[in-house]
């Protein structure tokens, strides 16, 4: 069977770190987006990503107005939706059951994931729709489910959605964890506190037709730790065999990837394994670096921000520099101080979740 | 695009509040894993037994994921109380899957799909679409546990708030021999109906073989 190639040819995201051009604008000049919080946890101050005062379905459907403006699509009638999202509408949900102490005025449909994708077919009335949850890895999944999709011929365009609120759960649930960072978080540094969540919205069309300014999503790969509920299995096979396969379907070899764009919470497990998956396997040192140090981590809306990123690094042939770093933990991988202007024919972008689920995405230059 | 498939198993399990004997102490012999397991994860090993699967490809759904860690959760914050790391870790979609791909040291790709009422036929579709990619068998299973404290206060529907069903399938040139009819099925939350609907046609029927979309 014939495979049609895929391509990205619109998005639009937002972050604490505002749009996608002030995004970029801010990884390149390492200036973050990230404030520091007492609201969730009076008294303890961590870096939150948010991007209030403005209204997160609200915003949601005004960044995919923005991506169907800048395509060729009149209308997203023939698109398939595959949303990923980690939380979906608990923000709601919590906001009822501490006022009111009951369930009684939730709306179970306003809590679950799919409130994501409901909010969107109401607003723009898609062929069809998916929605994926696997924590942190969810809208990278949903991007490599978008690519076989589009491969095989199924559907012509189909537009990814990450999406995720900040909301308590996950803010005094990483507290509890003991992995949330009092200051803008600092990946792969020597001494770092640990990771910020945060809120952001990135949607993105994929196609099978070449358009001006694509970028090519080549190749996907999954893999699954099997070693912890939570933790990195420590030898990083995971990390490594998601890459690898990412880099098979693909059909590149390693020393093709120009930039790793990390994962890179911040946490000292994440970056410690995800250093050792990126040293073992890509032997000719690229340029790796994490933009959770701008927009903090955005957990289900992460997969699909960061592929934004990695098509702007494409575009602009720019590497954004590791914000933050001082002294890096691990000195066998290449972490750029500056921002880097070299040629970058392929970048691989990396997502791990809960539950050892790992995903990364091959994108390329079209040449 | 539609494609044949073979489906090799199919295995269910319900109850009214509380699925009983799943059978966790021979399947999960390790106690502190044992203990630790939600009961989305407890119903997806049960049922992934019954359908003598253990390695390969597996996609899971759920409209509403992990209802009691997230009541956990949401019970402390709102009394001030410690949340609790397990009840965290184990809030995730993806847990009950992550919980088998731990206990059978399955290191294939996972997938979890939660779309409200339509969870389970896009968990047919996905699954259709990793069988394809993968050319090899997956276990595809959805299951919902409502079974937490005052879920009457939003519950208007469901009878039976523990519910699971599973199948492997995978590809094939064979012509389809089973005709999979949409049913309502009164009492089960409807994010299972798709896959009930596959799992009543498969069984009254020798070898079967469905037509799948992706």
């Amino acid at each position: 069977m014939s495979k049609s190639r895929v391509y990205v040819n619109a998005y639009e995201s937002l972050s604490c770190a505002g749009n996608t051009a002030q995004l970029m604008d801010a990884a390149y000049a390492a200036r973050s987006g990230i404030t520091i919080n007492t609201s969730y946890m009076p008294g303890i101050p961590v870096g939150l990503g948010s991007f209030a005062p403005d209204d997160f379905f609200s915003s949601l459907n005004e960044i995919v107005r923005q991506v169907l403006d800048r395509s060729d699509l009149d209308n997203f009638h023939d698109t398939l939706l595959i949303v990923g999202s980690s939380v979906g509408g608990i923000a709601q949900s919590e906001e009822i059951f501490f006022r009111d102490r009951s369930y009684k005025n939730i709306d179970p449909a306003r809590h679950a994931i799919s409130v994501i994708s409901d909010t969107l077919n109401k607003a723009f009335r898609f062929k069809d729709s998916r929605s994926i949850s696997t924590a942190c890895t969810s809208s990278a999944n949903a991007m490599m489910m978008a690519q076989r999709l589009l491969e095989l011929g199924a559907y012509e365009n189909v537009l990814v959605v990450g999406a995720d609120a900040l909301c308590y759960t996950t803010v005094c649930g990483f507290h509890a964890l003991g992995v949330l960072s009092p200051e803008v978080c600092t990946p792969f540094q020597k001494e770092r506190l640990g990771m910020n969540v945060a809120e952001g919205i990135a949607a993105l069309l994929l196609q099978t037709s070449l358009k001006e300014g694509s970028v090519e999503l080549c190749g996907s790969g999954g893999s699954s730790d099997a070693f912890h509920i939570t933790n990195p299995d420590p030898e990083a096979r995971g990390a490594i065999a998601s890459m690898r396969n990412a880099l098979e379907n693909a059909g590149i070899k390693a020393d093709e990837i120009g930039y790793v764009n990390a994962h890179g919470t911040g946490t000292q497990a994440n970056d410690a394994v995800e250093s050792l998956a990126v040293q073992t396997l890509f032997k000719h040192m690229p340029y790796i670096s994490s933009t959770k140090a701008i927009t903090g981590h955005t957990l289900g809306a992460a997969g699909a921000l960061e592929a934004v990123v990695s098509c702007e690094v494409l575009k602009r042939q720019k590497i954004p520099p590791q914000s933050g770093l001082e002294i890096a933990e691990n000195g066998e991988i290449n972490l750029p101080y500056s921002t880097v202007e070299t040629q970058v024919d392929y970048v691989i972008s990396n997502s791990f979740a809960f539950g050892g689920n790992n995903t990364s995405l091959v994108f390329g230059a079209v040449k | 695009m539609k494609m044949n498939f073979k489906v090799n198993a199919v295995a269910r399990v319900y109850a009214k509040s509380k699925c009983d004997n799943l059978d966790e102490k021979r399947l999960v012999p390790k106690m502190m894993l044992r203990r630790r397991l939600t009961r989305s994860a407890k119903i997806m090993i049960y049922l992934s037994d019954l359908c003598n699967f253990s390695d390969g490809p597996v996609v899971y759904g759920s409209a509403y994921g992990e209802m009691q860690a997230t009541a956990d959760i949401t019970g402390a914050i709102a009394n001030s109380q410690p949340i609790s790391p397990t009840a965290f870790q184990n809030s995730v979609y993806n847990t009950a899957p992550s919980y088998f791909s731990l206990l059978y040291g399955n290191r294939n790709e996972i997938l979890t799909i939660s779309n409200g009422d339509d969870t389970s036929a896009n968990v047919l579709q996905a699954a259709a679409l990793q069988a394809l990619t993968m050319n090899c068998e997956v276990l595809l299973i959805c299951s919902e546990a409502l079974n937490i404290p005052n879920i009457d206060e939003v519950n208007t529907c469901t009878d039976f708030l523990e519910s699971g069903v599973a199948l492997t399938i995978m590809p094939t040139d064979e012509m389809p021999n089973t005709v999979v009819k949409k049913k309502i099925h009164s009492g089960f939350v409807p994010s299972l109906w798709d896959m009930l609907d596959v799992a009543d046609a498969c069984e009254a029927q020798s070898e079967p073989v469905i037509t799948l979309e992706l």
